[in-house]
């Protein structure tokens, strides 16, 4: 121990007797490092740990239902009812389903404000673990007898936020859609439901689902499946013995009720939830890039290492002399290493702690309560602890074994030792970053042609640039179906009248977001589906001149128009794609399709398909049906402008006043933005791979000039020589150029085999462009040769302007 | 290693040692067929012109090298093809070197440059202090301690090089141009300082070309072409 410290000691005097190394090694690791935690920060927090206040998280599990085609749908109150009450594997079942809510505390002159709230059921917080840090949580009984249980739990943020941490709020009644509702509990702080990346301000009991969402139905129809379920296993329950069971009792449910027929009842790990599937893939190939980055800065420091042991040559031989034995060397020499990497470390812990929170920038205008909270914990600390203890082994163990085996006599009398097995080494470690440089450059030229792929698929909507959405729903400021009707027409007849809008129109849904859309068992005219085919079709509510708002075209038939009311027959708009498949060679017009409760719906029009998903997606059938038809509280306004629209928030947002000032203004964005979603992963993928690209490219281009740089000076004497001997200017200039180059096109070579084994890696993840792109190899190629010839020449320029007299005389 | 030794007993034994360089093609003997004997408490100046083998000589009674061939004994036990664990063990604790370039290590201070060999030799930090203090008292370096060597001259420099030589109590001082970078005024203090470790029982064996150092010395050994080509006591030749 005492000679640890003795090392430590050593390294620290020694490294701060040269900080331009120390500084240049600790940021270079920092970097690294950094570049590391902060990405492990995000997979810990959306994948591997996301909630992490969860008592015993491992042993949640998602609840789902398959239909007889074997989709995933949501899962009805009753099934989850009846599931928790019998299943014994679990310790209960939890439904929950999220929704808007209007709030108001009662203060005086309150406009109401819109608070994400989530329907549970009343074991939600037992299921989970947790305790409230006020009041209590809610009692079984809250679950029995629909709207008689006004109670909400608030989240700890949002009662700080909201009611200043006033902790008298226990009791007092607060206003949700214009309900009362006594708030009895306050949840443990960084705990915002279970739903990864949103943030909910409270919850309630289902059983209050009629003043919440205004459709108690839901408690009782079996057909009706929006919740989402989640349980907990028993201690000791394996995950096998669980699904045994809920399949059995999921079975029951499908005997016993025509609703659940042919549905399969089955667990799934609670990781398997869309978010972290979907984020999943991209963080694991920002981990894998971000590996190489680290790579690249070890092999760099590396370098540095070794430069910095030739100038210690003669020290190591002093010591050798004096009896030190090579372990001992090494071992301070590693001590050395450690410090630097620690510094690193603990400099990239930092890094990470500001980097981590960088995400919530690149997540794109949406109307959900994404929140992308990242805390640095123990296991992320643990992680840069042993990333920082890998770089050790990955930078220090090699130039330490070099520099601790000098030969003795040479370096006592501070001659030039052989140098050939360090500068092979050197040579090495630039081969390596250039190689691994690539591979980083490659993959993020294959994201951003990806990216410009993505973003030049024609979606299907003309100029979302000039299309402006607000959203709102009318249930929050207390309108009924019909009173909703009125509200809108009138809100399109007034927002029409706007001086620069070309057209309005309302959704439920808005394409291409992170929202996803309705999707109802549909019945087609004339057509027999096939054994378990699934005839979940997506649809949406759409109100009059849409498609002319949105800027998708009609190839038959009209737009919904503002006669297509609830007096009116009922029609619906499909798409091609739907057309197509179900109507192969016939005339849709005229045909009808039937959804759930069996209503006939003409069809009136068809709209060429466009991109409702994913702009990758392969052209989906689609239903439209007009709004006025199918009642909805909750929409979106489309405004199509000839001009800039944003600069027509003001003017929007006088008219939602003027129609009602408690109907809520929200999320304001413009369509082209909204679509961003569409391409979240591409760009997250194309600005962190870009990053860190220009990051290795930086320390590998620094790695090729300290190596020449080193090599021009240990070969003075030589130049001198060879310029005494008649070696004009040029010839020393490609003498040094050369060998750069030479070290360029290894690497370039090696690092573009590399590169298209690691492009295959993330090819799942690729848009419109090949994984092997000839464009993206060859151009990165060339920037990596351009970049190694600038940092050559520089070194190559001094060479060539030695003073042969000045050379001559070093050694 | 047995360290007991009767007065007559040679500290160092070399017998037929050649060393041979090999550079690619070109073969360079520096050494060729040496025999050598040291006693214990005596002085011996190694001489000769420049090139003639007398560093090659000393960095093998050093094992700071090997020899090609020949046979090596050091206190009675072969030495000549130990490992480098083995070599470094008996550097450490048989063997002081002070060089011509004084090689003190210039981020240490004088203490932690004296204290350098006890540390490989894991001494105890009481008796570390004790050896290192006493050490720098005999070469009059002691009110040094917290100097570096930047800030000392180079006789200063040199006094604590023997004072790192000595503190580890070697069998043998090897001294190699001692007073090589030092002017005549230093170079006759550190020759003094030689002496009086001589007088007080310490074996040295020391290279110089300087035939006016080399009378100080009980023995002195002419070196010419690797080869031993005269000995006598030191004032005869």
């Amino acid at each position: 121990m005492e000679r640890l410290v003795q090392d430590l000691r050593y390294a620290l005097r020694a490294l701060r007797k040269s900080p331009l190394f120390t500084t240049v090694v600790v940021l270079t690791l920092a970097l690294g490092i950094g570049a590391n935690t902060t990405i492990y920060t995000w997979l810990e927090g959306l994948v591997l740990h996301p909630l992490p206040v969860v008592h015993d998280a491992d042993r949640l599990v998602l609840v789902k239902t398959r239909g007889p085609g074997g989709a995933e749908w949501s899962f009805s109150y009753p099934d989850a009812r009846d599931i928790d009450r019998d299943a014994r594997a679990i310790e209960g079942l939890v439904a929950q389903d999220m929704a808007q809510v209007s709030v108001r505390t009662g203060a005086a002159n309150e406009q109401a404000e819109r608070g994400w709230a989530v329907e549970v059921t009343s074991n939600y917080f037992s299921v989970l673990g947790l305790h409230p840090v006020l009041g209590r949580f809610f009692r079984a009984s809250e679950d029995s007898a629909p709207g008689a249980n006004p109670v909400v739990v608030l989240a700890y943020g949002y009662w700080q936020r909201r009611f200043a941490g006033d902790s008298s709020i226990i009791g007092r009644t607060i206003s949700l859609n214009n309900h009362p509702f006594t708030v009895i509990g306050i949840a443990p702080p960084r705990f915002g439901g279970i739903i990864v990346a949103l943030n909910f301000d409270l919850w309630v009991p289902a059983s209050m689902d009629g003043a919440i969402t205004g459709r108690d139905e839901r408690l009782t129809s079996r057909g009706w499946r929006s919740f989402d379920a989640f349980a907990r296993l028993k201690p000791g329950v394996t995950f096998q013995q669980a699904q045994a069971e809920i399949g059995a009792i999921g079975a029951r449910l499908a005997g016993a009720y025509h609703e659940d027929e042919g549905t399969q009842k089955y667990i799934a790990p609670f990781d398997a939830a869309e978010v972290q599937k979907l984020f999943r893939p991209a963080v694991l190939a920002l981990l894998g890039i971000t590996a190489v980055v680290l790579l690249i800065a070890c092999a760099n420091v590396g370098n540095l290492l070794l430069a910095r042991a030739a100038g210690r040559r003669r020290e190591m031989g002093i010591r050798l002399a004096l009896g030190a034995r090579r372990a001992q060397l090494v071992r301070q020499l590693l001590a050395e290493s450690l410090v630097l990497a620690i510094c690193g470390g603990a400099l990239g812990v930092g890094v990470a702690a500001w980097g981590a929170d960088g995400l919530i920038a690149l997540v794109p205008a949406s109307p959900f309560p994404i929140a992308l909270d990242f805390h640095q914990n123990a296991r992320i600390l643990l992680f840069a602890f042993v990333v920082t203890l890998g770089t050790v082994l990955l930078f220090g163990v090699v130039p330490a074994l070099q520099a601790s085996n000098p030969s003795v006599v040479p370096a006592l009398k501070n001659e030039q030792g052989a140098t050939g097995a360090r500068g092979r080494l050197r040579s090495t470690f630039v081969v390596a970053q250039l190689s691994l440089s690539l591979v980083a450059l490659v993959c993020a030229g294959l994201f951003m042609r990806s990216l410009r792929a993505s973003e030049s698929v024609d979606a299907g909507f003309r100029a979302p640039d000039h299309v402006l959405l607000v959203s709102t729903d009318l249930h929050l400021a207390g309108y009924d179906p019909s009173t909703g009707r009125v509200f809108d027409r009138q809100l399109l007849e007034r927002v029409e009248a706007i001086p620069g809008v070309t057209s309005a129109s309302l959704s439920g849904n808005v394409p291409l977001g992170f929202g996803g859309h309705n999707s109802s068992g549909t019945t087609v005219e004339g057509y027999t589906p096939g054994k378990d085919e699934d005839m979940s079709i997506d649809n949406d509510d759409v109100g009059p001149r849409y498609f002319e708002t949105i800027g998708t075209a009609l190839v038959a038939g009209r737009d919904v128009t503002a006669t297509d009311d609830s007096g009116a027959m009922r029609v619906v708009i499909v798409n091609e794609a739907f057309a197509k498949r179900y109507w192969p060679g016939q005339d849709p017009l005229g045909k009808w399709i039937a959804f759930g409760s069996g209503i006939k719906r003409t069809v009136v029009g068809v709209a060429a398909t466009a991109k409702y998903h994913k702009l990758a997606e392969a052209p989906l059938p689609f239903v439209f049906l007009p709004l006025a038809q199918s009642y909805g509280s909750g929409f979106t306004l489309h405004v199509r402008t000839a001009g800039d629209p944003t600069a027509l928030t003001g003017a929007l947002r006088r008219t939602f006043a003027s129609l009602d000032p408690n109907v809520p203004f929200l999320d304001v964005r413009t369509f082209r933005e909204h679509m961003a979603a569409a391409v979240f992963f591409q760009r997250l993928g194309a600005i962190m791979l870009g990053l860190f690209g220009a990051l290795a490219l930086a320390l590998a281009t620094m790695g090729i000039y300290s190596v020449i740089a080193y090599s021009v000076s240990q070969r003075t004497r030589e130049l001198g020589i060879r310029t005494a001997l008649g070696a004009a200017r040029n010839d020393l200039l490609s003498l040094v150029l050369g060998e750069g180059m030479r070290l360029a096109a290894i690497g370039v070579g090696i690092g573009t085999v590399l590169a298209l084994g690691a492009a295959q890696l993330v090819r799942s993840q690729l848009f419109g462009v090949s994984a092997t792109d000839p464009v993206t190899f060859l151009a990165i190629g060339a920037l990596l040769a351009a970049v190694a010839l600038l940092a050559t020449y520089l070194p190559a320029r001094r060479a060539a302007s030695i003073d042969p007299m000045v050379a001559l005389r070093s050694e | 290693m047995a360290t007991a030794m009767n007065g007559d007993q040679a500290l160092i034994h070399l017998q037929g040692i050649q060393k041979v360089f090999y550079t690619d093609e070109v073969e360079t003997h520096a050494l060729e067929d040496v025999h050598l004997q040291i006693k214990k408490g005596e002085y011996v100046a190694i001489s000769g012109p420049s090139g003639c083998g007398k560093t090659t000589l000393l960095s093998l009674l050093g094992l700071l090298d090997t020899p090609t061939t020949g046979e090596y004994l050091l206190e009675g036990q072969p030495v000549a093809k130990l490992d480098p664990a083995a070599r470094a063990r008996v550097r450490n604790r048989q063997i002081g070197f002070i060089f011509q370039a004084f090689n003190l290590i210039g981020d240490l201070t004088v203490y932690e440059n004296v204290e350098l060999p006890l540390t490989y030799r894991g001494t105890s930090t009481t008796e570390r202090k004790e050896r290192v203090q006493a050490a720098l008292e005999k070469v009059g370096m002691s009110h040094r301690v917290k100097h570096y060597p930047a800030q000392l001259s180079g006789g200063q420099q040199q006094r604590v090089a023997v004072a790192r030589a000595v503190a580890g109590d070697p069998a043998i001082l090897l001294a190699d141009e001692p007073t090589g970078n030092l002017d005549s005024v230093n170079g006759e203090s550190v020759m003094e300082l030689l002496r009086d470790l001589h007088r007080n029982g310490s074996t040295i064996c020391m290279v110089t070309h300087d035939q006016r150092y080399a009378k100080h010395a009980d023995r002195e050994v002419d070196l010419f072409d690797g080869r031993v080509v005269d000995e006598q006591a030191a004032g005869k030749k």
